[in-house]
Formats: C-alpha cells, sequence, structure tokens
C-alpha cells in the first residue's frame, strides 16, 4: 500500500467507521420507533444515554478538525469489513465499528499534535464500539465470578449494616428475611463500563488525550459504581420495600443518575 | 472509482441499513411468545411447573419416575449462569445430586467456556440463515438413585431442546 496524496479518500475511515456504529444501533432503535414517541425518548431510543452522549462527542471533536494525511489507506481490508456489515447484527456491526477504529488509528503519518483531535475522536469511538461486545463475552464466559463477586461485595455491606447475611454463589440471605438472587442485569460490569465510557468521552472531548497520570481516575471510577451498586443490592436484600423502590424504573434511573454524576467529578474539567 | 471504494459505500451506507429494516419488519411479522416446553421421556411423569423466583424467567420444573424411587427437579437456563445456583440454595439434602444438563451431557457445574463457544456459533448460524434452536442449558437436583439427569440429557439431545 502506497503513500496516497488523494485527501479524499481519508474519508473512506470515518464513513466505514460511523455507518458501523449506524447500523449497530439500528435494530434497537427501530424497535423504539414502534412504540409511541415518548416511550422511544425515555428509553434512550433503545439505547443508553450515555452512549448518544458519547457519539455527539466523538461527532463533534471529527467536525471540528481537519483530517490529517495518511499513510496507508487499508482499503481492501476496509471492504470486507463493509461486507461483513450487510449481517443483520448489532454485536456484529460493533465489532466492525472497533475494527474499522484500529484500521483509521494505525493510518496516521504524523505523531505531531495537529492530528491529536482526530485521534481523540476515534478513540472515543473505539470505546463506545468495543463495550458492548467486551461486556457480553464477559458476562457470558466469567458470569459465575462476576456475579459470585457482585453477592460477596453486596453481601459484606449487608452484613456490616445487618448482620446475620449468608452468601452462597450469586444469592444473598438473610437470615430471617428474604433471598436476593443477583443475575446480569443487576451486575456491576455494565455500570462500570457505562461510567468508563462516560469517564473517557468527557476526559478525550476536553483533553483530547489521555495521560498516564488520569488512570488513578479510572480507579476512582470503577469504586464509585462498585460502592453505589453494591450498596444498592445490600439495601435490596435488606427489605422488600427497598428492593420494590430500586428495582422499579424511577428507582434504578435514580441511581443510573447519581452514579453518572459521581462519574463526572472524577474527570478532570480544567 | 475504485472497485473497493464502491464496495464500501454500497454496502456500509445502502445495503446493510436496508438489511436492517428489512429484518425489523421480518421479525415483527414472525413475533410470537415462545415458552420453555417441557416434554420428556416416557419414563418420567411430568409433575407441574412453577416460577421460582418473584420475577424474573425462572421456572421450576419436576418430574418422577414411573417404575423406579427417583425424583428429578429442573431449571431451564438461557443467558449464562446466573441461574444455575438457584436449586442448590432452594433444595439440599444428602442425598440430592446437583449439576446442569447441556448438549447432551451432565456436568456438575455450569460449563460457561463450552457455552460461550455453542452461542457464538449459534449466533453465527442465524446470521448466515440457518435455521437454529435457541440454546438453552438445564439446571438439575435430583433424588434417587434412577439416573434421570442422564436420561434426560439424552432426551433433549434427540429432540434438540
Amino acid at each position: 500500500m502506497s503513500s496516497i496524496s488523494n485527501k479524499s479518500i481519508f474519508y473512506i475511515f470515518p464513513i466505514v467507521a460511523w455507518a458501523s456504529a449506524v447500523n449497530a444501533l439500528l435494530p434497537s432503535l427501530l424497535n423504539t420507533l414502534s412504540k409511541p414517541f415518548s416511550n422511544a425518548v425515555s428509553h434512550g431510543f433503545g439505547h443508553n444515554y450515555v452512549l448518544w452522549l458519547s457519539l455527539i462527542l466523538s461527532a463533534k471533536v471529527l467536525l471540528n478538525t481537519n483530517l490529517s494525511h495518511k499513510s496507508k489507506v487499508y482499503l481492501p481490508y476496509l471492504s470486507l469489513l463493509s461486507i461483513f456489515l450487510i449481517l443483520p447484527s448489532a454485536t456484529t456491526s460493533w465489532l466492525i465499528c472497533s475494527m474499522a477504529c484500529v484500521f483509521w488509528f494505525l493510518s496516521f503519518r504524523e505523531t505531531s499534535d495537529k492530528c491529536k483531535f482526530e485521534k481523540a475522536s476515534i478513540l472515543i469511538l473505539l470505546a463506545i464500539s468495543i463495550r458492548e461486545p467486551v461486556c457480553q463475552l464477559l458476562l457470558s464466559l466469567f458470569s459465575n465470578e462476576i456475579l459470585r463477586f457482585d453477592a460477596w461485595a453486596s453481601g459484606s455491606i449487608l452484613d456490616i449494616i445487618y448482620g446475620n447475611t449468608v452468601i452462597q454463589n450469586n444469592l444473598i440471605h438473610k437470615n430471617g428475611g428474604h433471598s436476593l438472587l443477583i443475575l446480569t442485569g443487576c451486575s456491576a460490569l455494565s455500570n462500570i463500563s457505562w461510567a468508563l465510557l462516560l469517564w473517557m468521552s468527557l476526559t478525550l472531548y476536553i483533553h483530547s488525550t489521555l495521560k498516564t497520570c488520569d488512570y488513578w481516575r479510572v480507579v476512582g471510577v470503577i469504586f464509585t459504581v462498585l460502592v453505589i451498586n453494591c450498596s444498592r443490592l445490600a439495601l435490596m436484600a435488606l427489605e422488600e420495600d427497598y428492593y420494590r423502590v430500586l428495582h422499579q424504573q424511577g428507582g434504578s434511573m435514580l441511581i443510573e443518575t447519581i452514579t453518572l454524576v459521581l462519574t463526572a467529578f472524577w474527570v478532570k474539567w480544567r | 472509482m475504485n472497485i473497493n471504494i464502491i464496495i464500501i459505500l454500497l454496502a456500509s451506507t445502502l445495503i446493510a441499513p436496508i438489511n436492517r429494516v428489512y429484518k425489523h419488519y421480518q421479525n415483527i411479522a414472525n413475533l410470537h411468545e415462545e415458552n420453555p416446553t417441557y416434554s420428556s421421556p416416557v419414563d418420567l411423569i411430568f409433575l407441574g411447573k412453577r416460577p421460582i423466583l418473584n420475577q424474573g424467567p425462572y421456572e421450576l420444573a419436576g418430574y418422577r419416575h414411573r417404575d423406579c424411587s427417583g425424583s428429578i427437579a429442573i431449571v431451564r437456563l438461557y443467558r449464562n449462569s446466573e441461574g444455575s445456583h438457584i436449586l442448590k440454595s432452594k433444595i439440599q439434602g444428602i442425598n440430592i445430586n446437583h449439576g446442569v444438563i447441556f448438549n447432551g451431557k451432565v456436568y456438575d457445574d455450569f460449563p460457561q467456556l463450552i457455552f460461550t463457544y455453542e452461542q457464538i456459533k449459534i449466533k453465527f448460524q442465524s446470521l448466515i440463515g440457518l435455521d437454529v434452536t435457541p440454546l438453552t442449558a438445564t439446571a438439575f437436583a435430583e433424588k434417587g438413585s434412577c439416573n434421570i439427569a442422564a436420561s434426560l440429557a439424552g432426551f433433549y439431545q434427540n429432540e434438540k431442546i
């Protein structure tokens, strides 16, 4: 692959990456659009609000930058990815989007600050696209270990609040009370992935780069989400009334909002 | 214009979205509620089913052996191993044997690696248009020495449940 001077061809990277993202969003989006509009809005058009915000931030950074010169265009690989994009699967589309982002990132000729905005936009899109397939794979391959950890952490908090708690795999029993089975949807892993995506998108939008010294903030985000999620599960195991309140849409939305607001505190704003 | 660019533009911005919209309307037309079936070998008597949790998809079903003194409780598992420990906490005892039936075999614990591999395989097969049955594993708690779990494993394998 020789060096290419025609700049218009460099638009092929954003076209493939963003077309993959749009194709990944389409199935859930179409499902919610067949419901009443207010319902679709309240459900984020089938996707988490963090995802929409991250997409907007990535697009905003990209639109404010001039595409820099590339050393390689990887056209045969990109056309192969586009053919696979025809398969109607959201997960496949996200994977293709990730691969397109990787090719886009590898194509830079300059290492100067000139392309840092473009790189920031790619990194946000890469984080968005890799989140779902990785979470799905982890929750399938290590569901036992992940849910067991959630139960242990939540059970430990419940033990401090109430005592007399028995933890058995992903079940928390409160002696003389009810039991709570932690299912995949309640796991902290999904919330951690959204919080990290939010943190990374905001950080890259503001600073255009991630520094090594920022990584302790990642630990802070993970710790914050773990504490909030495990406290929620501990309260749900404590009393059935708490379970009903925190498991309903209003309660879970409140917890989600608190999680995202506290995540934003870990972003270096200046 | 380069042939690769034509392929990219056609496939990613035209054919792929049209295919998704087509698939969406096809799914709406074929939409039907899928309830788990509890058919079993002739030597087992179905005892009934009931929800095992206040919320969620998990159901407890029971069978008794016709000729031998033994019974089994089962829970169908869908996504992953999340429901595989319910029976271990609900049904305990000295002579109770716990395990998971998957792909015609009986495992002591939920086979996460094999299940994930089969899940990926089935998703790929359905993507290329092959007719596939949804993947399920079955957690069980068995009492007695009739080896009902092994008999159910063989039955599920033959019936493609």
